[in-house]
């Protein structure tokens, strides 16, 4: 409806009032004809005209109609009358206003409900109890490549055929039909509900072909980026031999120099004049020992460096903390440092990669070999203990008396380091690899100087292989 | 100091080296003394012979570089490294020190005993002219001031006239000097006694 600016409202009430005059006056029907004055105001002006309209026609009223205008020598009747109509056109004028308002409301409401409709980028449809479509928003269209107008009255099956019954309130993913015969991937969810004496339903529709798309695409990265972690922690492996290089070379080159020397010395005890068979014999078990002294330097690396997929297989944990233990003592011997184990005896046994766990392992202790570096005024002792944590779980204790962690939460986080070449792997591929075994790794507070990192284990017969 | 006796320090904290090394250079003949760091080594009194120190880059305590240092000048004998490590900035701080090799383990046996006996050989050397110089040195201690005041003047080859008219003195006295001088150097010719001049480095 057209809406009257204030002045026009009020100049309408005015000439309603005024044309309302002359048939009052023809038909001396004064009542009837300033009430359809009041109401035509009431329903183009609005309430304010419409009352302006009323009190004009109750002075016309007034002056006109009743014998002696507002007397008091009038007949009480004359005084009823009046009244009947005042409270008639009041009526009238409030009657038309509520009325005006339930409709204005409704109207907003209408018009709040079509902009989210027609701006939604999902589709929305409304079908009745037959599948056949009511309404189509522009997104539907749009989605879809039909018009509205085509739509309307169309079963449901022309865009979604696999769509079986209305009911359904969980958001289910079905196949969408375009108007070129093209196919998406549609994310549907239903409404339903009663319109009068039909049921109604809307459909909401969602084209997700490209959400689906992102997330295949996450999908294939995180399976990128598991190979890459997979080739980083063997990088890891690798840049642990380049730091342990020197060292292992030291570790070989002793027993083989002692192995070479004394061959030399034994074919020169022999050959000697008289030859001189104790010192000879001596020798020679002296290259039997340095050579399996060498053959099990080498066998242990060959173990470490292997590159096998997670490979569990019931293990004593305390066999794994002494073999790489012997790795390390003498690595800490350079440094002077000592390494002691307490070990629980009888342990059950744990399920899990022998190799891997024992790169666990070498990596705390060879960080808590780094963090003693600096410490001149204690004891450097590296210190390793396994026991039984609980029914379920076997625990291993590396603890260092080293300079300890001035941050213990972000030891785990790739790529922090507080090393110098470091690349601040090494302990979260400790921590993935525990937790691949059922464990946890971490950091203990200690009263000692120095670090105390743990992790458990679950005991082989908590773990179905 | 007996000059065909030698003796080897062997200096390695394994005892699986000092042991094969040990026996290598026993069955050679060679008289070995082995020890496990650098203060046992300092501590222990070395006989006056020819000798030769087998020492180890890596050692707990003092390491091999820092020994040498140390030991540097005197008469420490000539060093033989051994390494397992071997790097490059190491073996060339050893070598400008002096070290007469820098073996890396596990090493060649020949190799090793040649470099041994080639330091031997050196110390060997080196002693004798050590030896020498203190001799030089004790014989011109015996000799008066005044004597050592006419020594120069002989050994130029001036004649005793002019000697003597130069220090002020008569011919005889600078005679007796001169013998007195010939005697107590225990030079069996002038031109001996020029030569031992020239070691002392007086001219």
């Amino acid at each position: 409806m057209h809406r009257l600016s204030t002045v026009q409202a009020y100049a309408l009430g005015l000439v309603a009032c005024v044309v309302a005059f002359w048939p009052s006056l023809v038909l001396d029907a004064p009542s009837s004809c300033f009430l359809l004055a009041i109401m035509a105001s009431s329903l183009f002006g609005g309430r304010g005209p419409g009352l302006f309209t009323a009190g004009l026609s109750a002075i016309a009223f007034d002056f006109f109609f009743l014998p002696s205008p507002l007397s008091l020598s009038s007949p009480p009747s004359s005084y009823l009358r009046f009244a009947v109509f005042v409270a008639a056109a009041l009526g009238t004028v409030e009657l038309i206003e509520a009325r005006r308002r339930i409709e204005e409301s409704r109207r907003r409401s209408d018009d709040r409900y079509q902009l989210v409709a027609e701006t939604a980028t999902d589709a929305i449809i409304s079908v009745d109890e037959n599948s056949r479509i009511l309404m189509a928003n522009p997104a539907t269209a749009k989605m879809f490549g039909w018009s509205a107008s085509e739509l309307i009255g169309s079963p449901m099956k022309l865009l979604l055929p696999e769509l079986s019954e209305l009911s359904s309130r969980a958001v289910i993913e079905l196949t969408g039909i375009r108007k070129d015969g093209t196919s998406f991937v549609a994310e549907i969810s239903i409404g339903t509900g009663s319109k009068g004496k039909s049921n109604v339903c809307a459909i909401f529709v969602r084209d997700i072909t490209q959400r689906k798309q992102i997330e295949m695409e996450l999908r294939r990265s995180e399976s990128y980026l598991a190979e890459a972690q997979a080739r980083l922690s063997r990088a890891t492996q690798i840049a642990t031999v380049a730091e342990l290089a020197a060292s292992v070379a030291h570790e070989i080159s002793q027993p083989l120099s002692a192995v070479v020397a004394n061959g030399q010395a034994c074919l020169q005890w022999l050959s000697a004049e008289p030859p001189s068979l104790t010192n000879a014999r001596v020798a020679a078990e002296r290259i039997l020992r340095d050579g399996k002294d060498a053959g099990e330097v080498v066998r242990r690396i060959r173990a470490l460096f292997k590159k096998t997929a997670l490979e569990k297989s019931a293990l004593n944990v305390n066999e794994v903390i002494d073999e790489v233990a012997g790795l390390i003592r003498n690595e800490a011997a350079r440094k002077q440092m000592s390494v002691e184990t307490d070990l629980a005896r009888e342990l059950p046994q744990t399920l899990g990669d022998r190799v891997q766990l024992q790169q666990v392992l070498f990596n705390l202790l060879l960080n808590g070999l780094e963090a003693m570096d600096s410490i001149v005024d204690r004891p450097r002792t590296l210190f390793i203990r396994s026991k039984l944590e609980s029914p379920n779980f076997i625990l291993i204790e590396v603890h260092d008396h080293g300079v300890g962690l001035t941050d213990p939460d972000k030891v785990f986080d790739s790529f922090y380091t507080t090393k110098e070449k470091g690349m601040g792997m090494g302990l979260s591929i400790c921590r993935s690899v525990v937790e691949a075994h059922g464990g946890r790794l971490g950091t203990k507070p200690s009263q000692e100087p120095g670090t105390t990192f743990f992790f458990t284990l679950p005991i082989a017969a908590n773990v179905s292989i | 100091m007996k000059l065909d006796e030698s003796i080897v320090y062997v200096l390695d904290d394994d005892y699986r080296v000092r042991e094969s090394l040990s026996s290598l250079l026993l069955s050679a003949g060679l008289r070995v003394e082995t020890f496990g760091s650098a203060a046992e080594y300092l501590e222990f009194e070395k006989p006056d012979l020819p000798a030769c120190l087998v020492l180890d880059l890596e050692l707990p305590g003092m390491t091999g570089l820092e020994l040498q240092g140390e030991i540097a000048g005197g008469d420490a004998p000539p060093i033989v490294f051994v390494t397992g490590h071997g790097d490059v900035p190491s073996s060339v701080r050893a070598m400008k020190a002096g070290a007469i090799e820098f073996l890396l383990k596990p090493f060649d046996n020949q190799q090793l005993m040649q470099a041994i006996y080639g330091a031997i050989a050196q110390d060997r050397e080196a002693r004798l002219k050590r030896a020498e110089m203190s001799d030089l040195r004790r014989r011109y201690a015996l000799l008066t001031p005044r004597e050592r005041e006419v020594l120069p003047f002989v050994v130029s080859g001036l004649l005793n006239k002019q000697t003597a008219a130069e220090l002020g003195t008569s011919e005889i006295t600078v005679q007796v000097h001169r013998m007195r001088i010939m005697r107590k150097m225990a030079a069996s010719s002038l031109a001996d006694l020029v030569k031992m001049a020239g070691k002392l480095g007086i001219s």
